[in-house]
């Protein structure tokens, strides 16, 4: 019998069964011996004791505890019988809010479409600008001329000058590629903006229109000139007729 | 012979009968009777745990509240085949118990009062016996509070309990093996820190340790 054997057999043993009478024979002659392992033995069956003492003397729960979980109880048990009144309460607030938010939504979408600040731009710029008379509307790609009898040749200078002012409105398009030949741009042009059909609307100015001082051109003669439009109304280009 | 409707509904009814599960079950239904039975099957043990786990009664109450509310709030995550209720709520107690060591554990305790240390009175023994009684207690429950949390929840769960080593290895989440040697070491450290309670023996001979390593 060892030490180690000795040890063993306490650690094995649950709740301090250290009662020499459940040793062997051989452990008790151990024992006899060695005095480190009745040392060992003696702790152990001593601290045994104190927690035997320890368990026999356990803390009472106290009463305040008893109220005091009961009491949580019943709050719980009340709150969740008055949940669905307070669920219904929070559900018709959370309608309340979803139909006004459903109501503004609509509002903004018909006053976005009804009123759109570009067409009511376009409408107010319409009104002002000088009326255009409109000759003849063509199919895409296609211009007509006018008949030659009809048409007066301006001056050169007038011409230039009126070249100059065209392209100073027309300065920021870069892409005249995408305009049929002789069209100068009048506004910025690129795939999205300039693609599609257009037509092509004969107008006829006055000079004064133009900006031409009256003594650079005849005031009685007018000046003709295509103007390339959009689907959407808007100018593209314009190209004066000789 | 016909069969007694009404006793068979008593004995139904009566929440003696019934099992922790159903207790639990009818408690988060909100039936008062139920938790209270259920309540009173419990609350010992778990203030028992937290108590000499924390070494505080304050926290001890707060624990034992805290998880029989959250028996209530968490009850439905609750499976019987997972174990019984009084392991589960044993769950929550570890967690409350592991929570509040760390949300305390940036302060340092102050010296216990003295109407903190409980005082045990008995008529079978003296005065003296008892006060000799009630500072071994003190002493022990203080040295259980000194060890390391697992050693200091395999000795609670096992010596102060009264659990089984399986019980308390299924309390504990892990295996027997483990309870066992987690006792050995707390048993070890327990038994240092109360050794000048110890007296020394005179009619053991020294013989040296040498002899004993054999």
């Amino acid at each position: 019998m060892s030490c180690q054997q000795i040890r063993q057999h306490v650690e094995d043993s649950q709740d301090g069964d250290l009662d020499l009478r459940s040793f062997s024979a051989g452990m008790v002659a151990h024992l006899n011996v060695c005095a480190e392992c009745k040392h060992f033995i003696g702790q152990r069956r001593e601290l045994a004791l104190s927690l035997w003492r320890v368990r026999e003397s356990p803390p009472e729960v106290p009463t305040t505890l008893d109220a005091a979980v009961l009491r949580a109880f019943r709050k719980r048990v009340a709150g969740h019988r008055r949940e669905p009144t307070a669920l219904r309460k929070t559900t018709d607030r959370v309608a309340i809010f979803s139909y006004s938010a459903a109501l503004l939504a609509v509002a903004a979408v018909i006053l976005i479409l009804l009123l759109p600040g570009r067409k009511r731009a376009q409408r107010i710029e319409a009104a002002q600008a000088p009326q255009p008379i409109v000759a003849n509307q063509l199919p895409a790609s296609l211009s007509r001329s006018a008949p030659e009898g009809e048409i007066k040749q301006a001056s050169l200078e007038a011409h230039k000058k009126l070249d100059k002012h065209i392209s100073r409105r027309g300065a920021i398009a870069d892409n005249h590629s995408l305009l049929p030949s002789g069209f100068t741009s009048l506004m910025y042009c690129d795939r999205l903006s300039c693609a599609g059909d257009m037509e092509i609307v004969r107008v006829q100015l006055s000079p004064s229109m133009l900006g031409l001082q009256p003594g650079e051109t005849d005031a009685a003669e007018t000046i003709r000139a295509d103007v390339l439009v959009g689907a959407d109304g808007i100018a593209r280009g314009i190209r004066l007729d000789q | 012979m016909k069969a007694q409707p009404h006793a068979v509904e008593t004995e139904m009814n009566n929440p003696d009968s019934r099992s922790d599960a159903e207790l639990l079950r009818l408690s988060i239904e909100g039936d008062e009777s139920a938790f209270l039975r259920l309540y009173e099957r419990l609350k010992r043990n778990i203030f028992r745990y937290a108590y000499y786990v924390t070494a505080s009664k304050p926290a001890a109450e707060e624990i034992t509240q805290e998880v029989f509310m959250a028996l209530l709030n968490q009850g439905g995550n609750y499976r019987e085949q997972q174990g019984d209720v009084a392991g589960f709520a044993f769950g929550i107690a570890k967690n409350l118990v592991r929570r509040i060591r760390r949300r305390e554990q940036g302060y340092e305790c102050l010296p216990p009062e003295e109407s903190a240390i409980p005082i045990l009175v008995s008529e079978a023994d003296s005065v003296a016996e008892q006060v000799v009684r009630n500072e071994l207690i003190d002493r022990v429950q203080t040295a259980i509070a000194s060890l390391p949390l697992h050693y200091r929840e395999a000795v609670v769960v096992c010596d102060l309990c009264g659990l089984s080593y399986t019980e308390a290895a299924a309390r504990l989440r892990c295996s027997v093996g483990t309870i066992r040697s987690r006792l050995n070491r707390g048993h070890s450290l327990l038994a240092r820190k109360l050794k000048p309670l110890q007296k020394p023996r005179a009619d053991v001979g020294l013989t040296g340790t040498e002899g004993c390593l054999i």
